[in-house]
């Protein structure tokens, strides 16, 4: 797990930097870098961004529940049942404050529907869910299901997540 | 519940050392090249005779990866058409075989007779159903090969079929995989093969699981005599 620190605010004309989640693993970011999953299957996508402080961070959640001898390391994100509060310790490290959070997700697919017997985007996007609500994290937009392979980009100039398919291009 | 699992990966050479690293030893990691070396070549040889092409086969690697860095070793967000079969008998574990856009619509062209190009969407039943069956074919061959060699069965499971990015797909393999055992690496093999004249290219991924790997060293060491040396 690495934590990008942005430059400070006097020097945002900086360049846009874009920082990259393997599965597994997490990212936080300021304003006014860009935080990228590239290919989510049946994995979540799932972004915090506080508005206020412009943080964000992302993590890619792989599997809906685990257990996780560790809690501080970033290693647990890979399961959707300790990835938000894991998430959420480390952005407010970095500033960001609880109340100002918001949360929007995208995955949970079922790229090989055929073989797919257990269901695992289906009951991470489920996982993720009831985390978020036991955090008290409002979910303000979300992506999930389907049979296609997503990219999504966390801006944190503006919240804005933008969700790739081979379909085509959704902001939400 | 780690240390029964540390101990069982002892034994069959698999180690789990102290910070949980897969650990493959030379002997099995050469003895899964091989195995996969002579199954890639009959999968590779079936598409080769199914299709009429002269296709050039790479040396296969088998690389213990940790599951963050995986995806530094495909192109996440390239489209491929990708048939992915789940393996049973003398070990268990996931294959798929990969084709790139082009290379799939060439493929498409060369089954159904039809002229280079004219191919140019995988949108249909018929396309699809065409690449399925290609894939289907290279894996069983390739586990028809591992049976044939070892003396023991390894079923395919009927194949499932998309056409999507190269990172979901090698991500569903590696999620189901891992599932059972929350490793933080996974053992790859990868074969890739090439076809000049019409400039296809593919890839074979084997995702085995660690754990069932120990009855195919035992079925290897038995079978050609071999005191593994470490």
């Amino acid at each position: 797990m690495v934590i990008e620190q942005s430059k400070s605010e006097s020097e945002s004309e900086c360049e846009v930097k874009r920082y990259y989640a393997g599965i597994g693993e997490m990212r936080v970011a300021h304003n006014p870098h860009q935080l990228i999953i590239m290919g989510l299957g049946s994995c979540i996508g799932l972004a915090l961004y506080d508005s206020h402080a412009r943080v964000g961070g992302i993590a890619h959640i792989m599997l809906p529940d685990g257990k996780c001898d560790d809690s501080n390391t970033g290693k647990c994100c890979k399961f959707a049942n300790r990835a938000v509060p894991v998430l959420l310790n480390e952005m407010l490290k970095h500033k960001a404050r609880k109340e100002w959070i918001v949360a929007k997700i995208a995955g949970g697919a079922s790229v090989f529907s055929t073989i797919d017997m257990l269901q695992i985007g289906k009951k991470n996007t489920i996982v993720v869910k009831e985390s978020l609500k036991k955090e008290g994290i409002k979910l303000v937009a979300e992506d999930t299901g389907g049979n296609c392979a997503r990219t999504v980009t966390l801006n944190t100039c503006n919240g804005e997540f933008i969700v790739k398919t081979k379909e085509g291009v959704k902001r939400i | 519940m780690r240390r029964k699992d540390e101990r069982r990966g002892k034994e069959m050479n698999i180690n789990m050392g102290d910070d949980s690293m897969l650990e493959l030893s030379p002997f099995l990691k050469d003895a899964l090249r091989e195995i996969g070396n002579i199954a890639s070549c009959h999968a590779i040889t079936a598409l080769a005779e199914m299709t009429g092409m002269t296709i050039d086969i790479n040396v296969p690697t088998v690389e213990v990866v940790t599951i963050g860095d995986v995806e530094k070793l495909v192109e996440v967000e390239k489209i491929v058409a990708g048939v992915m079969v789940a393996l049973d008998g003398g070990f268990s574990g996931y294959l798929l075989v990969l084709f790139p856009r082009r290379s799939a619509l060439r493929i498409v062209d060369i089954l159904m007779g039809k002229m280079p190009g004219e191919t140019k969407s995988i949108e249909t039943e018929m396309e699809q159903s065409a690449l399925m069956e290609t894939g289907n074919i290279l894996a069983s061959s390739f586990c028809n090969a591992i049976a044939d060699f070892l003396r023991f069965t390894l079923m395919p499971s009927p194949p499932s079929f998309a056409f999507d990015m190269m990172g979901a797909m090698v991500e569903s393999a590696i999620i189901t995989v891992v599932e059972t055992q929350e490793a933080e690496q996974i053992i790859l093999f990868r074969c890739d093969f090439q076809e000049n004249t019409n400039e296809i290219y593919g890839y074979i991924l084997l995702f085995p699981h660690p754990e069932s790997l120990k009855g195919l060293l035992s079925t290897l060491e038995s079978k050609v005599g071999v005191n593994q040396e470490g």
